[in-house]
């Protein structure tokens, strides 16, 4: 177990590795840099010199190796530099938004696990019936509506015909619980139907696959009452391969994160990229959030392997990969 | 043998054995009709969409910037099927030219995203080693950032065009799918009729193009019909964000921004047309690539 565990947080640092150099990459190709956008572009101040002193104070104006090295260095101390706009340290502009960004990621993977399971198994018992019928096709329809769209009709629609608008003043969770989740819960539940889908989909797909081994048969024929095959057997041994997707909902569920904070105007770590970072060009700010999410990505990642390893023998003696 | 596939788990057959080569293309397109009806449906829709998209001037009653500020905010009426909004222009002529944006985004980056993940997964796959474990880091590692996130960055650095959109899709969407296409190569190239084309002479070049790009077609084709409704997804949620093609251009995710949210409660049908004509399309997608995955390729069941 110790080899197999030291392999998988060993595969994490050059993922790490690469997913940083290329988002400092992405970074410094922008065009249009901070140093001149903060000067604007009237009058004497937007002359060549300045633009340069201040690039000089940034540390945009060294080579871009030695960019590469600093940024490196700093970010494996947990450093990531200073926001270009407000001064103050990333990591500190960021700590103030995270816990709001991983409430709502929380709150609906949880959500759409629950239904995406739930209904998964229910799908598969009946398999072709109206039930995993109806599911199925909902599961797609889950997949194919926008969700800023959904956003967008359940603001309007309550405001429309009951003249409720959600509410605009956000409250941190430790603050005022209940109004926090009042305004949570609505883009946290969208989301959710959105990343339960492909587990619905996946769930009864490795159900019906559990269903047709031998070792079920035997259980069936040696007595044991459906209700005990299913959640003793079936789903157990179903619900492994389903596990992999949470890393990828991750993924996704960051970017509808994003999506929903910027509609819902929920102070977040998705709106300080889109309304603030992204157009002001405010690399170490772009940069610092976009490692947090890839290092959020990767423990979780890291998580899913190292579960399957404790439930599955198997994947740890045969050797990782 | 098809009752493999219509008990829902024939996962241990492989497309080889259980098509006989003799089937011409009507019946295999009345088959795929009569077993999957949605499906059907939804390939009829998605081409219905492409014909709206290819004939928007001829479709469309009105100009997309055709303003007519007697007739502002308007419900549907005989004149505006999809009514107008706030500058009155009309909302159905708005739509139909934003069609042509979505779907040509969505069409022309899956080809680029096809041939892309084709170079990378056959590639890493034909080659093998050190070259291949190198590159699957890189693809893990693109993989761990957030894709919409990392396509705002890129439209933002690039600048806001067509191009650029189609692009940055294109590659992004290439790099995810060059997982499966590497996997399917490397099923092909162990088997044994490979091997007997090796040793009767052929070249690398032969043996990619002749033998194993033929066998991972199926995979190919579920892949772009997976990734259209997806696309036509990406692309609306850019220019929700503001990185989309720029206005004056209508587009379907950019006309649920903007004026539109300032609009909606005095008339709903501002962002109600859009969205639901987004939705369908990329329901159709979805269902069409659903149906083909089934009938093409049983092991990709499930996933995304």
């Amino acid at each position: 177990m110790s080899k197999y565990l030291a392999q998988r947080v060993l595969l994490i640092i050059p993922t790490l590795f690469l997913a940083g150099t290329l988002i400092f990459g992405m970074t410094r190709i922008l065009p249009g840099d901070a140093a001149s956008m903060m000067l604007g572009n009237n009058g004497e101040a937007f002359s060549a010199a300045n633009v340069q002193a201040l690039k000089e104070r940034l540390g945009l104006a060294d080579p871009l190796p030695v960019q590469f090295v600093k940024f490196w260095a700093n970010t494996a101390r947990g450093d990531l530099g200073t926001s270009i706009w407000t001064r103050r340290p990333v990591i500190d502009e960021i700590k103030g938004r995270l816990p709001t960004t991983l409430e709502t990621l929380l709150l609906s993977v949880a959500m759409g696990w629950i239904w995406g399971v739930g209904v998964g198994v229910i799908s598969a018992r009946r398999p072709d019936g109206w039930l995993d019928q109806g599911a199925r096709s909902l599961a797609i329809l889950g997949l194919s509506v926008p969700i800023f769209w959904v956003g967008t009709m359940s603001i309007v629609l309550p405001a429309k015909f009951f003249g409720w608008t959600p509410l605009r003043d956000f409250k941190p969770l430790w603050v005022d619980p209940i109004s926090n989740l009042e305004l949570l819960m609505v883009p946290s539940l969208i989301l959710a139907v959105f990343l339960g889908a492909p587990v619905m989909r996946l769930m009864r797909t490795t159900m019906l696959e559990v269903l047709r081994e031998d070792y079920i048969r035997t259980a069936y024929s040696k007595g044991l009452q459906e209700r005990a095959v299913i959640w003793r057997h079936v789903f157990k041994n179903a619900l492994m391969p389903v596990i992999t997707l949470m890393g990828i909902q991750v993924v996704v569920g960051i970017g509808g994160i994003v999506i929903l904070e910027t509609l819902f105007a929920i102070p977040g770590m998705g709106q300080l990229l889109i309304s603030q970072a992204l157009p002001k060009r405010d690399y170490p700010l772009v940069q610092g959030i976009v490692i947090v999410m890839a290092c959020s990505t990767a423990v979780v990642n890291l998580t899913v392997d190292l579960a399957y390893g404790v439930l599955d023998p198997r994947v740890r003696l045969g050797g990782g990969r | 043998m098809t009752s493999n596939i219509d008990a829902g788990v024939g996962q241990s057959v492989t497309l080889g054995e259980q098509v006989p080569k003799e089937r011409n293309w009507r019946g295999e397109v009345l088959r795929f009709v009569r077993r999957k009806p949605l499906g059907a449906l939804g390939a009829v829709l998605l081409a219905m969409a492409m014909l709206w998209a290819a004939f928007a001037p001829q479709i469309a009653p009105y100009e997309f910037n055709a303003t007519d500020l007697a007739s502002r905010l308007e419900g549907p009426t005989i004149e505006h099927l999809f009514g107008t909004d706030e500058l009155g222009r009309d909302l159905f002529s708005r739509v139909t030219y934003g069609a042509r944006i979505s779907v040509t985004i969505a069409v022309v980056g899956v080809v680029v995203a096809t041939l892309i993940s084709l170079v990378i997964g056959g590639i890493t796959a034909y080659v093998g080693g050190r070259f291949d474990l190198f590159f699957l880091r890189v693809i893990d590692a693109w993989l761990a950032l957030p894709g919409l996130v990392i396509a705002v960055l890129l439209v933002s650095l690039f600048g806001q065009s067509m191009l650029n959109i189609i692009v940055v899709l294109g590659v992004s969407g290439g790099i995810q799918q060059s997982r499966v296409v590497r996997s399917s190569v490397l099923q092909i190239q162990n088997r044994p009729f490979v091997d007997a084309a090796r040793s009767l002479g052929a070249t690398d070049a032969r043996l990619l193009l002749r033998h194993i790009l033929p066998n991972i077609m199926p995979v190919l084709i579920v892949l772009a019909t997976t990734a259209l409704g997806g696309f036509v997804l990406a692309e609306a949620g850019l220019s929700f964000l503001g990185y989309g093609v720029p206005p004056p251009q209508p587009t379907w995710g950019g006309m649920l921004t903007g004026s539109a949210v300032q609009n909606m409660v005095a008339n709903p049908w501002i962002v109600i047309w859009p969205g639901a004509v987004l939705a369908a399309t990329v329901y159709s997608a979805n269902m069409f690539g659903d149906a083909l995955r089934d009938v093409l390729d049983p092991r990709l069941r499930g996933s995304r």
